[in-house]
């Protein structure tokens, strides 16, 4: 699109980026494009997973308050308005965006103009109120650190962390946010934020060119927990590193969260238990147990049941989003399993994973597994 | 104690019975490599001294070749009837029972074991000695205690008290006593089993109906559609209850046992 000097029109790539796109490689060159040169430009987006064709689950599902007119539809892109009638208010936000289909079967991510508002009030929540036929992504901070690590190593630019959020759990699962203006790397807030049982929330950051003494930033970008990022240049560098990371992350996360029902076919089968593993023993006080159980019923829409709190903790959870039940043991001091019940969608899954990480403390999730040296 | 602190306690008991009877079987796979059953159904012989030609379903067995355990659970032995019944239930199994996992479905000898809580052993022990000359039993009877150990890990601890058993290696190691951590019973069931064969306490059936059983009979359009504010309706007959709770007790060659008695939903 460059031509010299001449500086491309951004309502004709605009334009080109929701009616003409085909797939991802045609729309690299027009967002770097769009957001040269203008610092005010940004594009967003963030990423899901199902187990349904997005596409159709999209044209498919008429949601109360919302409206989809609908642009273009290719085999990897679908590309539409979004409106969303907010009652509270009586007014609505709009927007444009693409759904791109990923190389990974059960994951997609999304591309948008539209400023934080649609963003957050509209996109996201559209994709929330899909639930649980799509997923948002929920990453910890630990997967923060993986895709800034590996953005780092094969781009062999210097990643800078220019704003963070961390949060830190305290008494009676009060939460203290701190919002940090660093200037430094990245690994180095992270480590920080560990050694003060902080956890990173949301992170700006730039991948900076270091020549002798000379600094060029060569791209600037937002990423959050909540899967949600923004690009203010070079959206092709972080299309290649980061979008393509976080892909990953979230197939790996799908296919360790699905299949974990019981019932299956009118049948029922052995459970598939989880683990969240802390690394440390979380669980070193009986009051932790209490604060789980604090932390657990300040989900939304769920029942939590206690069974056994004190000095091990047995809880019933179920999730009144879909039906999804768990039961929930701390065992030992440095992990909680979970065992789903007859069912236990992917989607409930990651929310509740999620909602633990957040209002309690961020662990891993792994398969519950006994090692045969323990047994 | 309160009316709350006794619905605790009773649904607390119903699940460390649960947990104890998986103990055994943990140990039994983990240190004697044998496999055990939740609730697998005998034929008695018309030698039975309680009830012959009936079948009986012990809370749990387990076999080594021709040699097998049944073992009778309780943790409270809270009245002077609770005593005897477990007592009749030890009577009833001291028979050639069939249905053994062998050609013949019989083994040439099995002990039987009455697993309680530590606090009960003794008088149960007293008890069973007081009755010894009119039971006249043929098979070993062994009283095994259990206690929660919930120091770091949570963990069961298990030993036997006076008769020992016929098998001089699982003998020696009930005699010394073992402990089995809680995480470990998790992959043989724990949290899957709900019931064994004992009546569970109606706070804790309900507890498993509403989290388990209803909230998974909506659709999930209708969840959809009720967005975690509106109410569902759900159209559920005793007989189709009963059906799916049965899916909740353990699995024995197809068929899941115990049943849970109709009585308590109707």
């Amino acid at each position: 699109m460059s031509c010299g000097d001449c500086k491309p029109n951004a309502n004709l790539l605009l334009f080109q980026l929701f009616e003409k796109a085909n797939n991802v490689k045609d729309l690299l060159p027009i967002i770097d494009d769009y957001l040269v040169g203008n610092p005010y430009r940004q594009i967003s987006g963030l990423f899901v997973m199902s187990a349904s064709d997005v596409f159709n689950v999209i044209q498919k599902n008429k949601l109360e308050n919302y409206k989809i007119d609908k642009k273009t539809e290719t085999n990897d892109v679908l590309s539409f308005k979004l409106i969303r009638h907010i009652e509270k208010s009586n007014r609505s936000i709009s927007g444009n965006m693409l759904v791109l289909r990923s190389k990974h079967p059960n994951v997609y991510f999304t591309v948008s103009d539209g400023n934080l508002e649609f963003i957050m009030l509209g996109m996201k929540r559209y994709f929330e109120e899909l639930f649980p036929d799509v997923s948002t992504l929920k990453l910890s901070s630990k997967h923060l650190q993986t895709v800034l690590n590996n953005l780092e190593r094969t781009s062999n630019f210097k990643i800078i962390a220019d704003k963070t959020v961390a949060n830190k759990r305290i008494y009676q699962n009060k939460r203290e946010s701190a919002v940090t203006y660093t200037g430094i790397n990245f690994k180095e807030v992270f480590e920080r934020a560990s050694e003060e049982d902080r956890w990173i929330d949301k992170i700006n950051f730039s991948a900076v060119k270091e020549d002798n003494d000379k600094r060029a930033m060569v791209m600037n970008a937002f990423l959050s927990r909540s899967s949600v990022y923004r690009v203010s240049n070079n959206f092709s560098l972080f299309y290649k590193n980061i979008i393509s990371d976080m892909c990953g992350i979230s197939q790996t996360l799908y296919l360790l969260y699905t299949d974990r029902s019981r019932r299956k076919h009118n049948e029922v089968q052995r459970a598939k238990p989880l683990a969240i593993e802390f690394g440390y023993a979380v669980f070193d006080q009986p009051k932790k147990n209490k604060q789980l159980i604090d932390a657990l019923r300040e989900l939304t829409n769920s029942s939590v049941s206690v069974i056994h709190g004190n000095p091990y903790l047995h809880a019933s959870v179920v999730d009144f989003l879909d039906g999804s039940s768990y039961d929930l043991w701390v065992l030992s001091q440095n992990k909680i399993i979970i065992v789903p019940q007859l069912r236990a969608t992917y989607s409930s899954i990651n929310r509740i994973c999620d909602h633990i990480f957040r209002k309690f403390s961020e662990g891993e999730v792994k398969e519950f597994e006994v090692a045969a040296n323990e047994f | 104690m309160s009316f709350e602190s006794d619905i605790h306690r009773d649904v607390d008991n119903y699940e460390q019975t649960i947990g104890a009877l998986l103990a055994v079987a943990q140990h039994m796979k983990r240190d004697h490599s044998v496999d055990s059953w939740f609730g697998r159904k005998f034929r008695t012989t018309d030698m039975n001294k309680v009830s012959k030609n009936t079948d009986v379903t012990p809370d749990l067995t387990a076999q080594l070749n021709d040699y097998g355990i049944v073992v009778e659970a309780k943790k409270n032995f809270s009245r002077e009837d609770d005593y005897e019944d477990g007592i009749t239930q030890a009577k009833k199994y001291d028979d050639k029972l069939i249905g053994w996992n062998t050609q013949n479905n019989t083994v040439a000898n099995h002990d039987i074991i009455l697993l309680t809580h530590v606090l009960r052993g003794v008088t149960l022990e007293d008890r069973l000695n007081a009755r010894i000359n009119e039971f006249d039993h043929q098979r070993k009877v062994v009283i095994v205690e259990f206690a929660r150990n919930d120091e770091v890990n949570a963990s069961f601890v298990l030993r036997r008290r006076g008769t020992g058993f016929s098998s001089s290696s699982l003998d020696r190691k009930f005699h010394a006593g073992f402990s089995v951590r809680l995480e470990h019973l998790i992959p043989l069931g724990f949290s899957e089993i709900k019931f064994y064969d004992a009546e569970p306490p109606m706070a804790y059936l309900l507890q498993i109906i509403w989290d388990n059983l209803l909230s998974e009979m909506p659709t999930e359009e209708e969840y959809r559609k009720a967005a975690g504010k509106r109410k569902i309706e759900i159209e559920v007959s005793v007989d189709d209850l009963c059906e799916k709770l049965k899916q909740l007790a353990p699995k024995q060659n197809g068929v899941r046992l115990p049943e849970i008695p109709k009585k308590m939903l109707d």
